[in-house]
């Protein structure tokens, strides 16, 4: 038996414009400094490690608007009737680097949901979709974000 | 004329290994600048008696974040990586030593690019973390 409805399906599809967002030095310098990288590009800004878009600040969300694990709720995911979140993966195709100075906006989709029985229940999967473009409107990164509640 | 850049690499290369042990501090860094205030990763209380984990628990875009490390200490200015892909397979948590290895599985000439499988295992060995990349080679 199937614990997605109708409703939650029906939210396959949505989306949402993010940015434009400035992209500054200091917080490609934070991000390395934070997962230890080691080429002297990466630690003085010069240009962003790969995943360092996942610290963009697309969103910033008030104290009061977070669940008590601490997260937000996203406005694109529907109400499940799990409500552990975990990260499953993800797919990233860099299309070239992001560097200060860069602008950037993004459109965020979600793609995709599914359940599968794990060994201690049923989990639910969705995933996002995150293509972020340059203020020309140039291609920078493409991305599928999956996550998994349980 | 040139060898094609291709050439200075084989299928069935293995990458150095690398070793990453993430403290508290880095976990609370890193949740700190992806402005992710996810319980699980600094509040032990929450985590271990709420959630149920057996410790704080490792950032899984951070344990992704060292393997594209080890991917490039390796590979160095003679490319970027052009597409990555990685799924959590397990929980890992705070003092685990993670390690990371990957190898060269084919090379294509024709699109100049490398493509490598890999993962990264805890200090028991078991793979919480594979990966597939692909590297453009600069020209």
């Amino acid at each position: 038996m199937t614990i997605l409805d109708q409703k939650i399906l029906a939210s396959i599809g949505q989306s949402e414009a993010l940015g434009p967002l400035l992209v500054q030095r200091e917080d490609i310098i934070k991000y390395s400094i934070a997962t230890c990288q080691q080429e002297q590009k990466f630690l003085s800004g010069d240009e962003a490690p790969p995943l360092f878009f996942m610290s963009l600040p697309w969103r910033l969300d008030e104290l009061s608007d977070l669940a008590e694990d601490g997260l937000p709720d996203d406005d694109l995911v529907p109400e499940f009737p799990l409500d552990k979140r975990m990260g499953g993966g993800m797919r990233v195709e860099p299309v070239r680097p992001i560097i200060p100075g860069d602008v950037l906006s993004a459109t965020r989709t979600l793609v995709d949901i599914s359940e599968k029985q794990g060994r201690s229940g049923t989990l639910i999967f969705y995933e996002m979709r995150i293509d972020i473009q340059d203020s020309t409107g140039k291609d920078v990164m493409h991305c599928n974000d999956k996550r998994i509640m349980r | 004329m040139n060898q094609p850049y291709t050439e200075h690499f084989r299928a069935g290369t293995d990458l150095p290994e690398n070793s990453y042990t993430p403290s508290a501090r880095q976990l609370f860094l890193y949740a700190a600048s992806t402005w992710n205030a996810h319980r699980i990763h600094y509040d032990y209380v929450y985590t271990t008696q709420v959630e149920g984990y057996e410790n704080l628990v490792i950032q899984g875009p951070l344990i992704a974040d060292f393997f594209t490390q080890h991917i490039l200490s390796w590979l160095g200015e003679r490319g970027e990586i052009a597409s990555f892909e990685y799924s959590n397979r397990a929980i890992s948590y705070l003092g685990e030593t993670l390690t990371a290895s990957a190898q060269v599985q084919s090379v294509d000439q024709t699109t100049n690019h490398l493509h490598l499988v890999g993962h990264i295992k805890n200090g028991a060995g078991d793979i919480v973390l594979p990966a597939t990349v692909t590297v453009r080679l600069n020209q």
